[in-house]
């Protein structure tokens, strides 16, 4: 009975949390869990509606750009991915966000120099 | 005015005198009959300068500006020959308050006017504050340039003024002209009562020189900085603009101007592409209070409008998301509001959101300006509010009263995604606003955007037609329909979806009038449907609906007379025509084209369509000048390579070998397309094949040739063509084996695709070839089919495997017999299929398929070989039809192509057997006749030649030349057609003689032909044994059988034929 009870308080304390959570948040974690499932369309069409709503939580929004920037890349959109990673740069300078969206730039590059060179070598 | 009237007539002391005389002339109601008598101008006309100027005091006094103003302007123009230096100083004084008081009263052009003549005139006491005024002034009515010169004459040093040293004095002691018209004591009074209340205006109005005007103070200095930075931007002089507009940054007391001041300074450097200052400044603001600024906010929205349409996408969504909410902004102005508000005791106030009566959310500020007690009135002490709470608490009832605008900055953001790369976010930000707003403007463009952007980049076909068509089910009036299904046919394009498009032309037919759209839309509607049409049209054009596509061009320029497609229409509509093999009509229509749009899109185009329409009607010269002009007029154009060609066939067909070399090789390096290439290249060959005297020469040639369009070209060459090419040169070299496998080697490999139609012309060479082999290789050949045919899944090469298989087992005609009932869909099957399917479907007199196989030809392989079979199908079943002009024009296109190749006799026998028909027997005799002078046509079509001047004599009632014709056919040609003609001969022979009366030669013939071995087995020697009777063809028959040979003739006298 007690054990009922603490998993009620638990599920209503999520719930409450979810209620307070921010609609940017909530779309950026199920565009997790499509992800992880590999449903990459359907993982960027969730965050990008996150995105949308230009939300003034700035920490939720960043993630939610690096993330769609990382589905871009696995969507072979890499123009796309270079643009959303770069302007993740320049939006939140001075952050990690910078930085991991540095390193998809560099991913990014390091894709088109092999694939130039497949190119060359072709 | 009247009010006036009274009261200077009442207060002016100079009128007393007048009106006083007016009573003693007049009634008791004299007074109000003078008021009404005399106007406002005639009451100043009769005043003294001094009364003018007096009554002009009072009413500034009074604050009543607009009434003083008659009378200061009337005081300047009585005094304006006056030279005395107080009068002009005075009047210099009234020009400069003249100027004040139209400023204030919003006449900026007279403040102007009174000002410019202020400045020009002299003494010029207050030089700063006139160059200060005039600069807002102008700014104002939008004279930038000016405007800029009144700042920069403010801020330069004042010109030397020659003032002459004169001793002020008293009053007392000031002539009646130097006291502006004054008396002393009036002068006296004035000044007295200026120094009582202060007025400004009216202690202004003196001769003096006031002290020393002072230096602008940087209040002033930021307002001239601001004018000058603004004017500036008003006249695109955005460098001019960066200094003052800095100027302002570093000064201005106010957060919020310079704040504005920083948004008008990022216009200023994106204009100046200056993008990294840019993103300095936005970065700047991104970190500070100033953004939280209404003004600041809008300056923001629309510096990022301005990048976004430089495509400064990064800066432009760095601004567009520092835009705040105005719920955000109204926040903050609160805290600012409730920490006052507790500093100074009173209650805190807040904001309710309550939804109207129309369902929309408003905002209340609650406990706003008047609630100045003290905790909320409890302790029923009032306070006073201090100024700066007023100021917020006023900017937050603006800002909760502004129309919304945070759903118009996630559009433009989502505009901005869309430009710069980041389609989903771009799709997330239009579905936003179209699911908040689905029926509003706003809603309804996003909805539209959200549709381009599933079409592109994201080529999510599916979702997006589904929504456009759920649109148009339920939308049919006004642009966007239109819109929407303008759109889905890009979409539908793009995809070669033609079929879909034409599947919209309901949608279309079912819009609502355009008539009954708003007229400031009408003419985009009308754009949208009119390119819809146009669509249409061009829809039909590539589905090969060449009838269609005429009738929807024709629409178009119909319900769209002189629409921006006219041109295009025009143009097509010609095209039309020309495929419809309308060539007179055609080349009429592309004349019109370039007539009526010699700018138009497709002028070099029209040019060389005309060409084609001439080289068609066989105007080969004219044709050649028309390309000529196109190659001489047009080196750029998408038909220059076209044109070069063109003018090499007809160079090549003149003989004229190098020439025509010429041209291929320069259509080839000019080449845009691959096709322009390709049929450069091997037309260049086959000339290089007729022209070489040497052998190996030419294969080297060609051999170059090739190998250079396949080196160019890769994978988008017809290598089936280039191997075709390179397989002759083999098997003229003798090495048939080598050629053999590299033909069924790219049989194989490119056999698959039906448009390859170098694969149908290397089948061609590879049959002719293989009856030349020897019995072995054949055989190895057939299993080597076999076994490919058995493994092949893909059903185009199956069926050209089947087509070699049944030439090489002379099955050709059982093959077409099975693929007619196999074969459904006839747009699925090759060239040789067909072919073989015409030759089936000729040998069993079925023409039913006839005009579906030739059209099949014409519409996808017109270069075909194999067409040849199409043609001869079609025009025996319009013979058989009996619409013999119909197939006479087939005879005609047939010969126009082939000309007199082996195979193309039955055209010229059709054309005699169709004049024949018609009863034009000098023409069918003329055209039987031809036959026989074409060696290459000896053998069966010389037999059918004699047979139908026979047959032609007959109809002339000429029986003995037909007689001879027949004979002819059956003495010399026998052994051909399996004795087909001569059969025919032998009985229309008999015929002959019997018209004649020669009953006994008629017998006789008939005994000939059963004699005649190569007849007598025919189902045609019936005839002849029916006319013998049994007993004497047992006769006959014995003698044959123990090996009788007849001699039997029959002569008659003929004359030559």
């Amino acid at each position: 009975m007690k054990r009922a009870l603490i998993c009620i308080l638990l599920f209503v304390a999520a719930i409450v949390q979810a209620a307070d959570e921010p609609a940017v948040a909530v779309h950026y974690k199920q565009a997790c869990l499509l992800r992880d499932k590999g449903d990459f369309a359907a993982a960027i069409e969730e965050v990008s509606k996150g995105i949308a709503l230009n939300p003034l939580e700035k920490e939720w929004l960043a993630k939610s750009e690096l993330l769609s920037a990382g589905l871009y890349l696995e969507m072979g959109m890499n123009e796309s991915a270079s643009v959303t990673a770069r302007q993740v740069q320049m939006l939140y300078p001075g952050t990690g966000f910078e930085t991991k969206a540095s390193e998809i730039l560099e991913k990014i590059n390091q894709l088109t120099e092999q694939s130039e060179q497949s190119e060359q070598s072709e | 005015m009247i009010n006036i009237a009274r009261t200077s007539i009442f207060k002016g002391g100079a009128v007393a005198g007048l009106i006083a005389t007016l009573l003693l002339c007049t009634s008791v109601f004299a007074e109000e009959l003078v008021i009404e008598e005399k106007t406002p101008e005639e009451i100043r006309a009769a005043m003294s300068a001094s009364g003018l100027f007096a009554e002009a005091g009072q009413l500034l006094k009074q604050m009543n500006y607009d009434s003083a103003v008659p009378y200061l302007t009337d005081y300047l123009v009585r005094m304006k020959e006056s030279k005395d230096e107080r009068v002009l100083a005075l009047m210099q004084d009234v020009r400069f308050k003249l100027g004040k008081i139209n400023v204030l009263l919003g006449n900026q052009g007279k403040a102007q006017a009174y000002y410019e003549e202020y400045m020009s005139g002299a003494p010029v006491y207050r030089r700063r504050e006139v160059l200060k005024s005039l600069a807002v002034s102008y700014f104002e009515s939008k004279e930038y340039v000016k405007s800029i010169s009144a700042v920069t004459n403010a801020f330069a040093p004042p010109p030397a003024q020659v003032v002459e040293k004169k001793n002020e004095g008293k009053v007392e002691d000031l002539s009646r002209q130097e006291r502006g018209g004054l008396t002393k004591r009036q002068l006296k009074r004035y000044q007295e009562e200026a120094q009582e209340y202060k007025d400004e205006f009216f202690d202004d109005l003196s001769a003096d020189k006031p002290p020393e005007e002072p230096e602008y103070t940087l209040q002033e200095k930021v307002l001239l900085n601001m004018t000058l930075a603004e004017s500036c931007s008003g006249l695109s002089r955005w460098k001019e603009s960066v200094e003052p507009y800095q100027f302002v940054i570093d000064h201005a007391e106010k957060m919020e101007r310079r704040g504005f001041a920083i948004m008008k300074l990022v216009t200023s450097y994106s204009k100046l592409k200056e993008y990294e200052r840019v993103h300095e400044l936005i970065a700047g603001l991104a970190v500070s209070d100033i953004r939280y600024d209404i003004r600041v906010n809008m300056a923001m929205m629309n510096a990022a409008s301005a990048l976004f349409n430089v495509a400064q996408y990064d800066n432009a969504l760095m601004l567009y998301r520092m835009i705040l909410p105005r719920r955000a902004l109204a926040d903050f102005h609160l805290e600012r509001a409730n920490t006052l508000r507790r500093d100074t005791g009173m209650r805190e106030m807040n904001i309710t959101l309550s939804t109207n009566e129309s369902g929309r959310v408003e905002s209340l500020l609650g406990y706003k300006y008047a609630d100045t007690s003290l905790d909320g009135g409890a302790s029923g002490v009032q306070i006073e509010m201090p100024p700066e709470l007023v100021e917020i608490e006023e900017s937050i009832g603006s800002l909760l009263s502004l129309a919304p605008y945070e759903d118009d900055v996630i559009y433009r953001i989502g505009q901005l995604y869309y430009e710069c790369g980041r389609p989903w976010e771009a799709l997330s930000a239009f579905d936003l606003i179209t699911s908040r707003d689905p029926e509003g403007d706003q809603g309804l463009r996003a909805f539209c955007d959200a549709i381009q952007v599933l079409s592109s980049p994201l080529e999510l076909y599916d979702r997006m037609e589904k929504r456009c068509l759920s649109f148009l089910d339920a939308h049919t009036d006004g642009v966007l329909p239109r819109q929407v299904a303008y759109h889905l046919t890009a979409a539908y394009q793009k995809q070669e979806k033609f079929k879909e498009i034409k599947g919209l032309r309901p949608y279309l037919d079912g819009f609502d009038s355009l008539d009954a759209i708003d007229p400031s839309m009408k003419l985009m509607a009308e754009q949208y449907e009119c390119e819809l049409y146009y669509m249409q049209a061009i829809a039909d054009l590539m589905l090969l609906n060449y009838n269609a596509a005429q009738q929807g061009f024709d629409v178009v320029l119909e319900k769209f007379p002189k629409s921006h497609q006219e041109g295009n229409v025009r143009y097509w509509h010609a095209m039309t025509q020309l495929f419809l093999q309308d060539y007179a009509v055609a080349f009429d229509e592309l004349e019109y084209y370039l007539s009526k749009f010699p700018k138009g899109n497709w002028v070099a185009s029209a040019w060389f369509q005309g060409g084609i329409c001439l080289f068609a009607q066989e105007q080969y010269d004219e044709a050649k000048q028309r390309f000529a002009y196109v190659i001489d007029t047009f080196p750029a154009s998408a038909v220059y390579s076209d044109a070069c060609s063109m003018r090499g066939d007809i160079l090549g067909s003149e003989g004229a070998l190098e020439e025509a070399v010429r041209d291929y090789r320069e259509a080839i390096k000019a080449a845009v397309k691959v096709n322009q290439a390709t049929y450069a290249t091997f037309q260049m060959a086959a000339v290089f094949e007729a022209e070489s005297d040497s052998d190996e020469g030419k294969y080297d040639e060609i051999i170059e040739l090739v190998n250079g369009y396949l080196d160019r070209y890769k994978e988008q060459a017809d290598v089936a063509k280039a191997a075709y090419w390179l397989g002759k040169i083999k098997l003229a070299q003798g090495l048939v084996g080598e050629a053999v496998d590299a033909y069924l080697d790219t049989v194989l490999k490119y056999g698959d695709d039906i448009r390859q139609d170098g694969v149908d012309l290397i089948i061609s060479e590879l049959m002719t070839t293989a009856r030349k082999l020897d019995p072995a290789d054949r055989d190895a050949l057939k299993v080597r089919l076999k076994s490919a045919l058995d493994t092949e899944e893909n059903v185009t090469l199956q069926l050209r495997l089947r087509v070699m298989q049944a030439e090489m087992n002379d099955a050709k005609i059982d093959l077409g017999e099975t693929l007619i009932a196999e074969l459904k869909d006839l747009t699925q099957a090759p060239p040789p299929v067909l072919a073989v399917i015409c030759d089936a479907s000729f040998a069993k007199k079925d023409y039913s398929r006839s005009r579906e196989i030739l059209k099949i030809f014409k519409d996808y392989f017109e270069e075909s070989e194999y067409m040849r079979s199409a043609f001869k199908l079609r025009a025996y079943d319009l013979f058989e039809q009996k619409h013999y002009d119909e197939a006479m024009k087939i005879v005609g296109e047939a010969q126009g192509l082939y000309g007199v190749d082996y195979d193309t006799a039955w055209a010229q026998v059709m054309k005699g057997r169709i004049e024949l028909a018609q009863s034009k027997l000098d023409e069918a005799r003329a055209s039987f006749k031809m036959i026989l002078t074409v060696r290459i046509w000896r053998g069966e079509p010389y037999a059918e030649a004699c047979y139908y001047l026979g047959q032609t004599e007959e109809q002339a009632g000429d029986f003995k030349k037909a007689f001879a014709w027949y004979q002819r056919t059956y003495f010399l040609y026998k052994g051909h057609a399996g004795g087909y003609w001569a059969a025919e001969g032998y009985l229309a022979s008999a015929r002959c003689l019997e018209s004649l009366g020669r009953a006994g030669d008629m017998r006789n013939t008939y005994r000939a032909m059963l004699y005649d071995k190569y007849v007598n087995s025919l189902p045609q020697a019936e005839v002849a044994r029916q006319a013998l009777g049994t007993d004497e063809v047992l006769e006959i028959s014995g003698k044959i059988e123990a090996g009788l040979q007849t001699n039997l003739t029959v002569t008659i006298e003929s004359e030559e034929i």
